[in-house]
């Protein structure tokens, strides 16, 4: 079981997000009232951009080292982006990585961080390298097209 | 005191109507955090010289700020707001601006302190505090040799909004200091130290099979008197330097940038003669160094020969093998004649340049029975040996056909690198035939060598042990005078020739291995399956 650091901490995230909640979720918390270091989220598409009226869960694992070390994130609704992989959804941004995470960020802001890179896609980096290619072809009606199309046709809905 | 912009969450969800089901047991802890919190805050100016009176105005407020909105909804412990309002002289008037300090790590914020967790600290110009406890966990995880290795250096505590450094300070350890710098200092060496390693195995894998060759060359003693007279000193380039360029000399000599460089052995030969001695210009019987310096040129002059005369016709051959390309060519009579005709052509350009021509026909000659010689079955190998010394006289002086004979032998040394002079059109294509090269470069020395002490069994004594006779003969004649013994008479030159022999044995076998391929290639058939024997009928 995680140190009371952390068990305290996250209580403490898990309080906050239910004062304030995140514009960016729909849902945020323990999948179950025994683990705490098991979080699930579901995640909004950002309003004006091809994944609008999206809905993704994700599923957060968290260390028992939490908040020193970065959480491991990722889709399991399938997500159509660059630097989310197609199929696992695992996502590639730094902040998730050891050597760029801070104990400053919370799950929320983090969450955050998440939908911001959907808006921000770096084809540089891909996962999904077939989405990356149109990107980088220039190609961006195309592949806002295919966005749209997977944030419909892949949309989480509540069951 | 702002909460940080990154936070939309700020800290201001400690107020009492933050959660329904979890608030009755909120109430409950912050109860019990206010008492603590009492203890706290009287302690806290008693040690105010240490904090500072700002954080302990503060911290008095901010305990203010909770206990009013505790007034305003539950009108329950007033008694310790009213002692800190009166105890608070200059308490911030405007309360809405002002929230608890939180850790940015725990995110308690200081109504929870508890007395183990109730140092706080304000490490860096923005807004961010934190507990120390906190900051020192962060710290030890930064420095925990897991993520140094992560993040392959020493990890600087940054404030992560700010990127301000923290500062830590510690009680210095010298001992400790030296030992993390020898460690630093260890981490960077160890990759050039692998290079040095490295360069240092190799320079002595050359070192030794320099000394190998020298005395595979010259033999035990002429080798050791060698590397006596070139030892002045401890360390003495020519040694130091001279042993490991051998093997590396060899392997540069089978690339074709070796050609290039044919024109600067004459510098470097003279640049290199001692100068002590006197320059000795007598062609024969030639020094060791004359005959290794002149080894490049016979090779490369031997690779024009032998492209010249067996270039086209191996290309034949070797096009003979290949699938459906045996219609166009002669028949094998005619291929087992060409090497004649091929001879005989050769001889007319030799009548006009003599010379060249007279190397190129002895050269052909050698060749061509050195071919016959193998071709029935192998049988003697004391004929073809017989054959490059057959026109070597022991006796020095006469050296007109001898030393066409040589150019042709030591010719043929350079025909090694000529192996690979035919393959030369696409360098080198292939690991194998880099490693091929390679170690064909490295082990000639030896092959040399035991050709060497072969010739000295298969030739007539009277020609190897002539060094007593000749000394005798030229005390008694001052014409003949020559303190140097015959090529045949050094086991040195013996190796040489030796060398040279074998190329072209070698040479001269590549050769008949192609010719025969090329002339079993139209024989094949493929045989038919005799059902009534139930196996291949052999025909």
């Amino acid at each position: 079981m995680a140190s009371p650091q952390t068990t305290q901490r996250l209580l403490r995230e898990l309080k906050e997000y239910a004062a304030s909640p995140n514009d960016a979720l729909l849902h945020l918390g323990p999948v179950t009232d025994n683990d705490l270091l098991d979080w699930e989220a579901v995640l909004k598409g950002v309003k004006d951009s091809p994944y609008e009226g999206g809905l993704w869960a994700l599923r957060i694992r968290i260390p028992e080292t939490y908040p020193l070390t970065p959480p491991s994130i990722r889709f399991t609704t399938r997500i159509c982006h660059p630097n989310i992989h197609f199929e696992t959804g695992e996502i590639c941004l730094t902040l998730l990585t050891s050597e760029h995470w801070s104990p400053v960020y919370t799950l929320s802001t983090t969450l955050t961080a998440v939908q911001q890179l959907l808006t921000d896609p770096r084809p540089d980096s891909p996962l999904n390298l077939d989405v990356a290619n149109l990107l980088r072809n220039g190609d961006v009606a195309g592949w806002e097209s295919l966005v749209r199309y997977f944030t419909m046709e892949e949309r989480w809905n509540m069951n | 005191m702002a909460s940080f912009p990154s936070f939309p969450a700020g800290g201001r969800t400690r107020s009492s109507e933050g959660g329904q089901a979890s608030g009755q047991q909120q109430q409950q802890q912050q109860q019990e955090q206010q008492e603590q919190q009492e203890q706290q805050s009287t302690r806290d100016s008693s040690s105010s010289d240490l904090d500072g009176p700002e954080t302990v105005v503060f911290s008095q407020s901010a305990s203010l700020i909770e206990k009013t909105n505790e007034n305003n909804t539950n009108a329950s412990k007033t008694t310790g707001a009213t002692e800190t309002i009166t105890s608070t002289p200059n308490g911030h008037t405007d309360m809405s601006d002002v929230e608890p300090r939180k850790c940015w790590i725990c995110y308690m914020d200081e109504t929870e302190d508890t007395p183990l967790n109730a140092e706080w600290r304000s490490p860096c110009p923005c807004a961010l505090t934190a507990h120390e406890a906190c900051l020192l966990d962060w710290l030890a995880d930064l420095e925990s040799p897991r993520s140094r290795k992560r993040n392959g250096r020493e990890a600087k505590m940054l404030c992560p909004q700010c990127k301000a450094e923290i500062v830590v300070s510690r009680p210095r350890s010298y001992i400790v200091d030296v030992v993390r710098a020898l460690e630093r200092v260890a981490g960077r060496l160890v990759l050039p130290g692998m290079v040095f390693t490295l360069a240092g195995t190799v320079w002595a894998g050359c070192c030794a099979h320099g000394v190998y060759s020298m005395y595979f060359v010259f033999g035990a003693d002429e080798a050791r008197r060698i590397f006596e007279e070139n030892a002045d000193g401890p360390w003495s380039p020519g040694v130091n330097l001279g042993l490991p360029l051998i093997p590396l000399v060899l392997i540069f000599s089978r690339t074709r940038y070796a050609e290039s460089m044919l024109p600067a052995i004459p510098v470097l030969f003279f640049a290199i003669q001692n100068p002590t001695h006197e320059p000795d210009f007598d062609l024969w019987p030639p020094t060791p160094a004359m005959t290794f310096a002149a080894l490049p040129y016979m090779k490369s002059f031997y690779t024009a020969l032998y492209d010249r005369f067996f270039g086209q016709l191996e290309r034949k051959w070797i096009a003979e093998v290949q699938p459906r390309a045996g219609e166009a060519e002669p028949d094998p009579a005619a291929a087992a004649q060409q090497p004649l005709q091929q001879m005989d052509l050769g001889g007319d350009p030799a009548a006009a340049a003599a010379a060249q021509g007279d190397n190129g026909q002895i050269l052909m000659e050698i060749d061509l029975e050195l071919q016959v010689g193998l071709g029935p079955d192998d049988d003697e190998p004391p004929d073809i040996f017989g054959l490059p010394g057959a026109g070597n006289p022991h006796l020095p002086g006469l050296g007109a056909l001898d030393g066409q004979n040589l150019a042709a032998g030591a010719g043929g040394n350079g025909q090694n690198g000529q192996i690979l002079g035919r393959r030369q059109d696409q360098l080198i294509h292939e690991t194998s035939n880099l490693a091929d090269t390679i170690l064909g470069a490295l082990v000639f020395p030896a092959i040399s060598a035991s050709m060497g002490g072969l010739l000295k069994y298969i030739l007539p004594k009277s020609w190897t042990t002539a060094s007593s006779l000749s000394s005798s003969s030229s005390s008694s004649s001052s014409v003949l005078e020559r303190s140097r013994p015959g090529l045949l008479q050094t086991r040195w030159g013996r190796t040489v020739i030796g060398g040279c022999a074998f190329v072209l044995l070698k040479d001269a076998l590549v050769l008949y291995c192609r010719w025969k391929l090329a002339q079993t290639h139209r024989r094949r058939k493929i045989l038919n399956y005799d059902r009534a024997k139930k196996q291949v009928s052999r025909s």
